[in-house]
């Protein structure tokens, strides 16, 4: 068995405890990218973390490692405890730095994504684009249930960088204000940035959250746009269910993935009917409060699942009354009551069709 | 337990682990059958090569096959064109189809899909011990059933931004990247005279803590030399350990264990198998 310890978070809202009270009350926070993400840059609302020291040449790191070591620290995790990262796209900016570096010191002894190192202890790293965070939390719960470590650290990070703003700009993929997940006025995702961190054990401590359930899907079928019928989630989500041993009917609630893509959330939602026959639980997605946080986006997601569970309240997607949503199951405006200790499902899928999906239940 | 079999094939054959005389050109862009395989870059056109030397004929979806591939620098190479192109140009003369392939996971998700691997396609770790993690990774996907076959597709190339990288980090160091087009493959229905037991990577005690980074010390090096082959003088980067293992299991054929170890600065990767006598058919 393994269980969530502790969580620690930094979003464009804050801290954990201060994400979490914007979720429930369904906020948004956006700024434009203006000198954020420097030289070349598109003009976009993003949700960005406030006072984030953003200068790349000052040190040869940048902030998505700043943003990982911040929220490593407040995690608080045993000294011994194993740790695993995953990130999406900030280490092309890194790079660039070090190439423009290449005079100082430092850069020269630094490669690539050994600056995401935290010490010089060895840390997995798996990368699967947006759904990065999920997966090298799965790695973290077989080693756990294979005896290997005792505590684990899972940690997601990413960051705004030139190359995701112009990058999704250029693919017509973003809404030109916040993302509206499931929803009819849904034009596209908003880009966030952040970290979250989770620390789990093979015992429980306290009120802890138990990770029932992990399961992988992929699509195989196009390097950006899901299968039709989302395949790969509706592979993730019955292989979760299986080694939970629950019944699509024992869960209360789901964190979807939802990014407000019109292609992205038809093909997840699909996934999601078919496995439960018609007949979902009620769905949410926070991409709309907090940004769309790439490979960090997953632990959010399990972060959200796992106090949904505790507190028996499922966040809305707030639609500041401007449109319905696409299917009944989905959550709007106002939080859900759920049972508490029930269930609840989280969903990651990323560019390439790779989706995990975690059962989670407080205790 | 089921017992894990392994087999292997070879995108490129391996010529004493290295093939020096590989060009990656137009024709084995081609050859590799990844589409704008010259996008996503030479390792990625190796990594294809590998997955589907290994893959059957009938490549249609199997919701029980995955794949993982070794990570590293391997859209370095794209994404600085990509912002390259962004300042020189502007942002509004981007390509946008080259967004995807600045991932590191772009790769191994696009190869995925021409294998039919339902289960995963991504990559894994970024040092010369990326390959001691694919084995353990992989192994867990089967132990805990989640996948009946893994497909471990390890590759090395050297491209320019790599070169510039590697000579920053270390102007002195005079070995080249070599090549490398391997595939593993791990199944608990496979037969076969091969086994993987056990693959992990820790951190090495303080004393084996040396001043070089990123260098193999025990691996490639070491096991050609006890073969009397002598070192090796290329750099396999994070496919390291799938050419030491190559080579040691190439060099054993009688049954029995047969362990790899490699070490870097501040860890170490280890890998168990065990050939064992296939009884009479």
């Amino acid at each position: 068995m393994t269980f969530i310890l502790n969580i620690a978070a930094c979003t464009c809202h804050g801290d954990w405890p201060t994400t979490w009270k914007s979720f429930l009350a369904g906020k948004s926070v956006l700024v434009n990218t203006g000198s954020l993400v420097g030289q070349g840059a598109v003009s976009i609302p993003v949700a960005a973390v406030a006072n984030l020291d953003r200068v790349l040449s000052a040190d040869a790191t940048g902030p998505a490692v700043r943003l990982a070591r911040k929220v490593a620290e407040a995690l608080g995790a045993p000294r011994d405890a194993a740790w695993y990262i995953g990130s999406n796209h900030g280490e092309a900016e890194l790079v660039r730095a070090l190439l423009r570096e290449l005079t100082k010191p430092e850069a020269q002894a630094v490669l690539y994504d050994e600056i995401l190192s935290l010490d010089e202890g060895h840390a997995f790293r798996l990368y699967s684009a947006c759904a990065s965070g999920l997966s090298v939390l799965a790695a973290a719960v077989f080693d756990l249930d294979d005896g290997l470590h005792d505590y684990a650290a899972v940690l997601a990070v990413d960051a705004l960088s030139a190359i995701e703003t112009i990058g999704f700009a250029r693919s017509g993929a973003l809404s030109g204000d916040r993302a509206w997940p499931f929803l009819n006025s849904r034009a596209g995702l908003t880009i966030g940035e952040g970290a979250v961190a989770v620390s789990l054990g093979r015992t429980a401590a306290g009120a802890s959250t138990e990770v029932l359930g992990i399961g992988l899907g992929c699509d195989a079928h196009h390097p950006t746009d899901p299968h039709p019928d989302g395949r790969g989630t509706g592979l993730a989500i019955q292989a979760a269910l299986t080694q939970a041993g629950l019944a699509p009917s024992d869960v209360a609630a789901i964190v979807a993935h939802g990014t407000g893509t019109s292609k992205g959330d038809e093909a997840e939602l699909r996934a999601i009917t078919n496995v439960w026959c018609g007949d979902p639980p009620p769905v949410t997605s926070v991409k709309g409060c907090a940004g769309h946080l790439m490979g960090a986006a997953g632990l959010l997601n399990l972060a959200v699942a796992h106090e949904s569970s505790r507190t028996g309240l499922l966040p809305p997607i707030n639609s500041a009354g401007t449109a319905a949503a696409i299917a009944p199951c989905v959550v709007v405006d106002q939080p859900m009551l759920i049972a508490p200790g029930a269930p609840v499902l989280a969903i990651a899928s990323g560019f390439g069709g790779n989706t995990v999906a975690v059962v989670v239940a407080a205790r | 337990m089921k017992e894990i079999s392994v087999g292997i094939t070879y995108g490129i054959a391996p010529n004493r682990g290295t093939s020096t005389d590989v060009l990656i050109d137009a024709d084995t862009y081609r050859r590799c059958g990844l589409k704008h395989a010259s996008a996503y870059g030479p390792q990625a056109a190796l990594a294809a090569l590998a997955a589907t030397s290994a893959a059957p004929a009938d490549r249609s979806f199997r919701p029980r096959r995955a794949l993982l591939t070794n990570g590293g620098p391997w859209s370095m190479d794209t994404a600085l064109a990509f912002l390259h192109s962004a300042h020189a140009r502007g942002p509004q003369y981007v390509n946008p189809l080259q967004f995807p392939m600045t991932l590191v996971s772009a790769a191994p998700s696009s190869i995925a899909a021409m294998i039919g691997a339902g289960v995963c396609g991504v990559a894994i770790g970024h040092d010369e011990l990326a390959f001691f993690e694919m084995l353990r990774h992989g192994a867990q996907l089967l132990r805990h059933g989640l996948a009946d076959e893994v497909f471990l597709a390890a590759a090395v190339a050297p491209s320019p931004a790599l070169k510039r990288i590697l000579h920053a980090a270390d102007p002195n160091a005079a070995q080249e990247v070599g090549h490398c087009s391997i595939c593993f493959v791990l199944g608990t229905a496979l037969v076969g005279s091969l086994i993987l037991e056990e693959s992990m990577v820790l951190d090495s005690e303080p004393e084996w803590r040396g001043a070089s980074m990123h260098r193999s010390e025990i691996g490639v090096d070491g096991i050609l030399r006890m073969a009397g082959k002598g070192p090796e003088p290329h750099r396999f980067l994070s496919a390291s350990g799938a050419v030491a293992c190559q080579h040691a299991l190439a060099g054993s054929t009688v049954p029995g264990a047969i362990g790899i170890i490699c070490k870097t600065r501040s860890k170490v990767g280890a890998a168990l198998f065990r050939r064992q006598q296939l009884p009479p058919s």
